[in-house]
Order: structure tokens, then sequence, then C-alpha cells
């Protein structure tokens, strides 16, 4: 079934629509959040909000628009402002799940995967130290591998804006890196 | 150009799109600042690192509890003055606020007093200029009374030439 004829399913409550258009998109809404918010029962809650607006939401689609740019445009705002809301609770991450890391183990050197391993505890943790808006947009572009013209869509933003932003937020993590490798690690 | 500067240029450096002049001064820079070269190896490993972050998968209560939102959640019923299309909605708002006000003025005692207050004001005001008004009448009067007078002073003086005579 095409995405257009699913969200016309949905909007007519034809019995599977629904249960489609979650199956195709809870994984991305929900990594999304999990990568944002850095606490699997953060990115759960946050879920499903997202997906009840959609639900509601979805009699305002125009089906003439982007519906991937629409959802994750939704999403990225919904947990923005979830962290301006609640921005004291969410001070911490969960631990590096080594699940997230795909090439982590790949090398066969140990020294290189402790060092892979000890970069990517690092930099999830501090992903928290960006601004949500500089931390979204690394999420989108680096982590999810979008292209700064989708993420310039996503957060309505100009692509230069977008790329200065993911510079920007590198430099940061990359000076962390540099920062906690010299303390010996404690973050 | 100091440390900075070059800093800023340096994820420009690797994804290769600085034009060839401003690429050769980075690497003149880089061969001889360590800090620099330190933080390029660092930006380049930040950026393999946050690239091997992978998915997850979302776990089965929470695919369950997304599933049920159409079961669990009735649809929104919308205030219909909320269906008014957005362009027009800053006009509703405007209309809003001048009848919240004109409801302030007539139905609460302090909205009663400010009337009162205003229409006092009003007529004071008014008293005023009537009286500013007829003040300047009578001064326009006596200055036409002073013309004729200086009028008739010219008109009964003898002729210049003539007294010289």
């Amino acid at each position: 079934m095409e995405l257009k004829e699913i969200i016309e399913g949905c909007l007519e409550g034809r019995p599977g629509a629904w249960n489609m258009l979650v199956q195709s998109y809870a994984k991305r809404v929900f990594n999304t959040a999990y990568q944002f918010t850095g606490s699997r029962v953060e990115a759960e809650d946050q879920t499903q909000e997202i997906f009840l607006k959609v639900f509601h939401s979805l009699p305002k689609f125009d089906m003439e628009k982007n519906f991937d740019a629409w959802l994750l445009t939704l999403a990225k705002n919904h947990l923005i402002d979830a962290y301006r809301r609640t921005r004291w609770e969410k001070k911490n991450r969960d631990d590096f799940e080594g699940a997230v890391a795909r090439k982590a183990a790949a090398s066969s050197n140990p020294e290189d995967v402790l060092a892979v391993r000890q970069d990517h505890e690092l930099l999830w943790k501090g992903l928290n130290i960006l601004p949500s808006d500089m931390r979204m947009a690394v999420i989108l572009k680096e982590i999810q591998g979008k292209a700064y013209e989708d993420v310039a869509k996503i957060m309505k933003l100009p692509v230069g804006t977008v790329k200065s932003r993911v510079n920007r937020a590198k430099l940061q993590l990359a000076r962390l890196l540099g920062e906690l490798g010299e303390q010996g690690h404690a973050v | 150009m100091r440390c900075k500067n070059f800093e800023d240029l340096l994820p420009g450096y690797i994804e290769d799109v600085l034009i060839t002049e401003e690429r050769a001064r980075v690497s003149a820079h880089l061969d001889r600042c360590p800090a620099c070269a330190g933080l390029l190896d660092r930006l380049k490993r930040t950026g393999a690192a946050l690239s091997e972050i992978s998915d997850v998968e979302p776990g089965p209560a929470l695919m369950a509890n997304l599933r049920d939102i159409p079961s669990t959640s009735a649809p929104r019923r919308r205030f219909p003055v909320l269906a008014v299309k957005p362009a027009l909605q800053p006009v509703l708002a405007g209309a809003f606020l001048v009848l919240t006000f004109t409801a302030v003025l007539v139905f609460t005692p302090a909205g009663g007093r400010l009337i009162k207050t205003l229409n006092r004001q009003v007529h004071a005001g008014y008293d005023t200029i009537s009286r500013v008004y007829a003040k300047a009448e009578s001064v326009a009067d006596s200055l036409d009374g002073a013309r004729e007078k200086f009028i008739v002073s010219l008109e009964i003086l003898p002729p210049l030439g003539r007294n010289q005579e």
C-alpha cells in the first residue's frame, strides 16, 4: 500500500491503516527521541506523545507535501519543546548501550576497539552539552545520515544555518573528546 | 590568523569544501600547530563515531501502545471558532480583545468608574476649549475696536503737507 493510501486509510478509519503507519515510522521516531533524550524510558514516553499528536493532526496534513518531513518536523518540535519544559530532569543520559554502535567491535586490534568504544561513550554523554537545536541538527545529519537539505526542511532553517550548526556541534564534541580524554574519561 | 580562526575552518577542511588558498593556509597551520592537528584528529573521530551510532528497536510494549492509539483516544472535537483559517485568526483575536475590553468597561464597577472619569475629563476639556474660544473672540473684538479707532484717528489727522503750510 502506498503512503498516500495509508494516510487516507487512517483518515477514514480503515482497519490496519494506522498499524501500517506505526510500523513504517515508529522506529524512526523512537530512535530520534532516543538519540535526543538519551533515555529509553523518556524516548518511549515522547514517542507515544508524538504519535498521539500525529493521530490528531493527520486531518490537517496537506497530501501534496512530504509526509516524512512533516512527521519529523512534528517530532522535532515536540522533543525540543518537551526538553525546554523539563530541562532539569534531563541532565543525565542512560549508560551507553553497546548495541547502538555498529562497528565498534569490527577492528581486530583490542586497543582500537577500546578507543572507539570510549569515543562512543564520551560522545553519547557529550550530546547533552549541546543546545537542543544544535543537538537535533547533529542527530539528523551525522547519526541519521540525512542530507543537509533534508535537515533544513525538517528544521525549517536555511541550509547554511544547518551546516554551521552541525559544524559547531562537531567542534564542541571534538573539544569535549579532548578534555575528557585528558581527564581519563570521567563524564 | 589565530588558532580560533583555523578551528572554525576544520569541518570544511575535512569535507573538502574550502577554496584552494584557504585549504593551503589551513594545511600550513596544521603542519606547525600540534593543538589544531589534534583537534582535527578528534573532529574526524567525532564524525566517525557519530555515524556509527545505529538504530535500536522499539520495544513490543511501545509498539502495542502506538497501535492502540485510535481505540484509546477519541478524536478531539475542535471548538468551531478555532477552526477559522490561520490567516483570519489575528482578526478574530483582535475582535475578541475589543469585545473583552468593552465588556470590562460596561459590566464591571471599575469600568463604570473609568467611563465616569473619562466623561468628566472630556467635559472638562470641552469647557476649557469653550473658554479659550470665548477669550479668543473677545480679544478679536477688542482688536477690531482698536483697529477702527486707529483708522478714525488717521482720518482726523490733518494732512502732513497742509500742516506745514
